[in-house]
């Protein structure tokens, strides 16, 4: 990703968060989501598929339209057999998000879109006396998605549905790997008005 | 279904089958090579085609017909296989000759039978396509293949000035060398001279364009036991007027190896005596067929020669722009003319030949030309008088890994006969004389020698090399010493056959690792059984120089896999047998 992109985009989040006049923090949301993510590159595909993943977040509207999202994506862990020798290996995959987010309430719908940037680790362990790379790396980039948060239960509490996309293109050593791919999770958040 | 209704019905499908039009039409059609095959389609069923015909077997009687071919085994043949030593029979199937009623049947469909070659056990004929569709019907036929065409490695223009300005003074040697000095005296052959070897008692084989000019004041003198045409089919290798192949390669490639006028010339052979195949037609653009060098190397064996030396050249792109073979086919099994000369090796004829004038490449890509990629062949590249390797000389490694050029030798400003009066002498360039120089050398090495087998020259003539423990595929085993090879002390023991080895991927997703998978046979030459194998390696590229002990394993075992290599890792591979003796054979090397 351009690192000039990469940049602007927690200022402008800090900019919006502590300098912007029309501010005026409403409430804080934390949550947990849970779903599915695609790996787009088809080698990885073919040996460790997709997987699951849950993402817990927290996130604090400062006004009635935007909000900013810290979340933690997890549970990537497949196991899968690679090489000639089907060695058994494990591919698990991490990543620190922080978003920007537009929402708008409509009654009990919260339609919104979020723009951020996400730190992830890739870590791949073969069980092999032969291998003589570790892959163990990080890599910063950006990501977006969308959702619907539903307040079902009460004021308060919502169900939500959202679906992000990591472009996550790595080159470790002399092979660029696309670990991109969509997510689609749903869960459950609770609102607390400050 | 009860089981006889079920026994009706396959009878029912394999009679369909069987008897099927197509299925028999299919059958056929697979015999005939696909680059034939797209060559019949490109040109048309009407066109002349050169192709290889090979049949299915000999005969029903093989082991009979086997005896009736050690009788009749020419005595100096007979004489050179009991040098080889080793569990191979003395005469086997490729004695026999082809099945006579299947040529006769072939003969009926085609133009011209060129050459009936009993080792391939096939013809080489001229006919039209559709005659080949023809004849693949034929139940005998097993495969039909296009005759691949080479050329041999021409003369390299340059100038003779600077040539004769630094020609070395005369030592104190019995002969005056004259200007031929630097091309032995390189080798170490005075050495050898003066201590009376000449390469007397052995047959020498020449196959190269026509031998003009015989009566040469340094070709005078040679014993020429026999002659043959193979392009135009007579006993005439002089220059005939209406007939093709002109004569001067082969008169200034006999002019190295065993020209003798004292003040001018002397070989290294020049008390040899020789057979001369022309085997190269130098009016068609300078293009052979491999059909005549392999009938040539038969005639060799026929005849009984020692040694052959051949100035060969293989050609991407021939006369009519029809792909042959790639670099990828230089792996010492895949030519037909690599084919016949390991035949010829395993019946004991030492082969001699050029590695090619092709220049560099960037391995794993090689240069060579057929037959200089088989493990059997003495592959002779060129170096300057001051040793250095010449530009166009060809690099290894062969496709299969093993190390290539074998030998290096003067081949530039190399001075022979020439074809232009008795007494003409003229500077030429290439690995064309690089290579009789080396075959004259192994002559003297088998007159020192006349119980060592072909690969025991081989092998004394590596390990005496300038760079012996250390070979590349630029200069293989560096620059050859006539003298230190004729007294080396050959062991009784014989490093393995066709050591050669395949570079595997392993692709983890995020990275590539490699595999060196290393595989060699028995040598057949080892009577006593072989206890271990020792693999050694050695990382090309390093200041390191010396090699390691990878493993050593069982006299059982053939093959060896070395994981978990990165890419920027090229090694060079060392194997030797061990005895149970504890003796340890001279080594053989490969490269990824």
């Amino acid at each position: 990703m351009n690192m000039r992109v990469i940049k602007i985009i927690p200022a402008l989040l800090i900019w919006i968060l502590f300098f912007c006049p029309v501010l005026q923090a409403l409430d804080i949301v934390a949550g947990l989501n849970f779903g599915k993510r695609w790996i787009d590159d088809d080698f990885m595909q073919d040996v460790y598929g997709h997987g699951y993943i849950f993402t817990p977040y927290i996130r604090y509207h400062y006004s009635n339209i935007m909000a900013i999202e810290f979340a933690y994506e997890g549970g990537y862990k497949r196991d899968g057999r690679i090489g000639l020798f089907q060695e058994d290996s494990t591919l698990s995959i991490t990543g620190w998000e922080l978003s920007g987010m537009l929402y708008y309430r409509i009654r009990s719908f919260v339609p919104y879109i979020k723009f951020g940037v996400g730190y992830y680790t890739y870590r791949q362990d073969i069980a092999s006396e032969f291998v003589r790379y570790q892959v163990d790396h990080n890599e910063i980039t950006y990501l977006m998605g969308g959702g619907l948060s539903f307040y079902l239960l009460s004021n308060n509490l919502f169900l939500n549905a959202e679906f992000k996309h990591v472009p996550l293109k790595v080159k470790p050593f002399d092979i660029e790997v696309d670990l991109s791919g969509i997510r689609f999770m749903v869960g459950i958040g609770y609102r607390f008005a400050l | 279904m009860n089981k006889k209704k079920l026994f009706k019905i396959c009878v029912l499908l394999f009679l369909m089958v069987r008897l099927s039009p197509s299925a028999g039409i299919s059958s056929s059609q697979d015999k005939i090579s696909p680059r034939l095959a797209s060559l019949i389609k490109q040109k048309g069923e009407h066109h002349l085609f050169t192709a290889w015909i090979f049949f299915r077997d000999k005969g029903r009687d093989l082991n009979q017909l086997i005896e009736t071919e050690s009788f009749a085994l020419n005595p100096r043949t007979l004489a050179r296989r009991l040098r080889q030593g080793g569990s191979a029979p003395l005469v086997d199937a490729y004695d026999v000759p082809v099945k006579a009623e299947y040529v006769e049947t072939v003969g009926k469909h085609v133009s011209r039978i060129r050459h009936r070659s009993r080792w391939l056990n096939a013809v080489s004929v001229q006919a039209s396509g559709r005659s080949l569709q023809q004849i693949s019907g034929l139940d005998f036929v097993s495969r039909i293949d296009k005759v691949a065409s080479y050329r041999f490695c021409e003369p390299r223009v340059v100038s003779n000035l600077g040539a004769e300005d630094s020609i070395t003074t005369q030592e104190l040697y019995n002969f005056d060398y004259g200007p031929s000095e630097r091309q032995v005296k390189q080798l170490n052959v005075p050495s050898l001279h003066d201590q009376g070897y000449s390469g007397k008692g052995v047959l020498i084989c020449m196959l190269d364009s026509g031998f003009e000019n015989l009566s040469h004041q340094a070709l005078d003198h040679l014993q020429v036991i026999a002659t043959w045409d193979f392009v135009n089919g007579d006993a005439n290798v002089f220059f005939e007027s209406g007939q093709m192949g002109l004569g001067s390669h082969g008169t200034n490639t006999l002019g190295t190896i065993a020209g003798y006028h004292p003040g001018q010339v002397i070989g290294p052979a020049y008390g040899a005596s020789f057979i001369l195949g022309k085997t190269e037609n130098t009016v068609w653009e300078r293009h052979i067929e491999e059909d005549h060098w392999v009938a040539g190397a038969e005639w060799a064996d026929d005849l009984g020669a020692d040694i052959i030396s051949s100035s060969l050249g293989y050609l991407d792109q021939f006369t009519h722009g029809e792909a042959d073979y790639s670099w990828q086919d230089m792996d010492g099994q895949t030519t037909v003319v690599t084919q016949g000369a390991n035949i010829a090796a395993a019946k004991g004829i030492l082969i001699v030949n050029s590695a090619g004038n092709e220049g560099t490449s960037i391995p794993p890509a090689n240069t060579l030309i057929g037959p200089a990629d088989s493990p059997y062949v003495l592959a002779a590249g060129a170096v300057y008088p001051e040793g250095q390797r010449v530009g166009f000389s060809s690099t290894g490694p062969t496709a299969d890994g093993r190390i290539k050029p074998d030998l290096m030798a003067q081949g530039i400003f190399v001075y022979t006969a020439g074809m232009n009066g008795t007494d003409e002498y003229i500077y030429t360039s290439g690995t064309s004389f690089s290579c009789p120089l080396l075959a004259g050398v192994a002559a003297l090495v088998l007159e020192a020698n006349p119980t060592w087998s072909n690969q025991d020259i081989i092998a004394a003539l590596k390990a005496t090399a300038g760079q012996a423990d250390s070979p590349d595929s630029f200069r293989g085993w560096g620059i050859a010493d006539a003298f230190a090879a004729a007294f080396f002390p050959i062991k009784s023991i014989y490093p393995p056959a066709f050591f050669s080895i395949d570079r595997i991927e392993n692709n983890y997703g995020f990275f590539i690792q490699y595999i060196d998978h290393l595989s060699w046979q028995s040598n057949p030459r080892n009577t006593a059984p072989v206890t271990s194998y020792r693999l050694y390696a050695r990382l090309l590229d390093s200041s390191d120089q010396s090699f390691t002990l990878l493993v050593e394993l069982s006299g059982e075992v053939f093959d060896y896999e070395r994981r978990g290599l990165r890419a920027d890792e090229s090694y060079l591979y060392k194997i030797t047998a061990v005895n149970a003796e504890g003796e340890e054979s001279e080594p053989d090397y490969v490269r990824n």
